[in-house]
């Protein structure tokens, strides 16, 4: 390929359907060695990640980008989208993916997690695990080499988050200046929009039956901040306007989009 | 998950903040509806919401497989 430090950023930038799509995956210099939230992921990246997976589902790609290539899939819950995704894309892209279950693996009872980390990353090239605690992915992480992908944590669910964008880019042709409205339990899913969306420019308001969400972060977020009144949605009418039963006011003009979901998987 | 007790408890929490016919009403005329899935019909959300025309549920799982791609193509070249 390119001797380092040359990068085919000028190329990246003309880029068009027809660039091939194993250059578009990015600088290998540069990007984060792991996806377990979004920190480390700038709008660059984000842009990036979104034009890929979308020219792959344009493509309906298959390819032998990964030929060779495993990556162990550590589940400590169950899951249907997500690790059949994992392992279709593997296939896809001419790898294979390993289920390891937890009930046979054990993490951090059978054996401690940096053992396990620093075993796998002497039998495959990447690791996606889906875990109660977020520490234990953030220590597979640190502890072991290869990339490691959060296929959900009590904290964050990026891989969810990054397939929300994309279906808001398509319905909408875009990003920037869209609003969305989650309605429901704060939770892991609601963390990881909240977290990425300063960085493609959407606008996330919530509502929340009470504070069932470990942590909310970013400020792009308006919340009820009482913790133990229930929490009315930012627009829902003032105390003087007659409602029967929760009467929700007109959202404000401009493109929205309501997401919900329920309580942590 | 599953414990009667449970489900009774989520059931009162949740109550006004379903996304349902009648919260999608409310929406933008552009405006669509997402959710993660899986879905706990009468709970969080309902049939209606989720299989009717405002919803892109079923395009937001697909992109799943798509985003998922993208990540692997992206952390393992």
């Amino acid at each position: 390929m390119y001797p380092i430090p040359f990068r085919p950023r000028l190329l990246h930038k003309f880029a068009t359907l027809r660039y091939p799509i194993s250059l578009m995956a990015g600088d290998a210099l540069t990007r984060p060695k792991d996806l377990l939230d979004f920190s480390g992921y700038g709008p660059k990246e984000l842009r990036a990640l979104l034009d890929l997976a979308e020219a792959l589902k344009r493509e309906r790609y298959r390819g032998e980008d990964l030929k060779g290539r495993v990556l162990a899939l550590l589940f400590e819950k169950p899951s249907l989208r997500t690790r059949t995704t994992l392992e279709v894309a593997m296939l896809h892209l001419g790898g294979h993916a390993v289920y390891l279950d937890q009930k046979q693996v054990g993490i951090g009872e059978r054996e401690p997690v940096r053992d396990v980390a620093k075993n796998l990353e002497r039998f495959v090239e990447g690791i996606a695990a889906r875990v109660f605690r977020h520490e234990t992915v953030e220590a597979l992480a640190r502890h072991a080499r290869v990339p490691v992908v959060n296929a959900l944590s009590d904290r964050a669910h990026p891989l969810q988050a990054l397939a929300d964008l994309l279906t808001l880019k398509e319905a909408f042709g875009g990003l920037e200046g869209l609003e969305v409205a989650w309605v429901g339990d704060g939770n892991n899913v609601l963390n990881s929009l909240l977290e990425v969306a300063p960085l493609v420019g959407l606008r996330v308001r919530v509502a929340t039956p009470q504070a069932t969400s470990p942590t909310l972060a970013s400020s792009s977020a308006q919340t009820p901040t009482s913790p133990t009144t229930p929490r009315r949605p930012p627009w829902a009418p003032t105390p003087s306007t007659p409602t029967s039963g929760p009467a929700w006011a007109r959202r404000r003009k401009g493109r929205s989009a309501s997401g919900t979901s329920r309580a942590s998987r | 998950m599953g414990q009667e007790a449970e489900r009774e408890k989520r059931l009162r929490d949740f109550q006004g903040f379903q996304v349902n016919g009648e919260l999608l009403s409310l929406l933008h005329p552009e405006g669509v509806f997402l959710h993660c899935l899986p879905a706990h019909y009468g709970e969080e959300t309902t049939e209606e919401a989720v299989h009717g025309e405002r919803s892109r549920v079923f395009d937001q799982a697909e992109n799943r497989l798509h985003t998922a791609k993208a990540v692997l193509l992206t952390l393992l070249k």
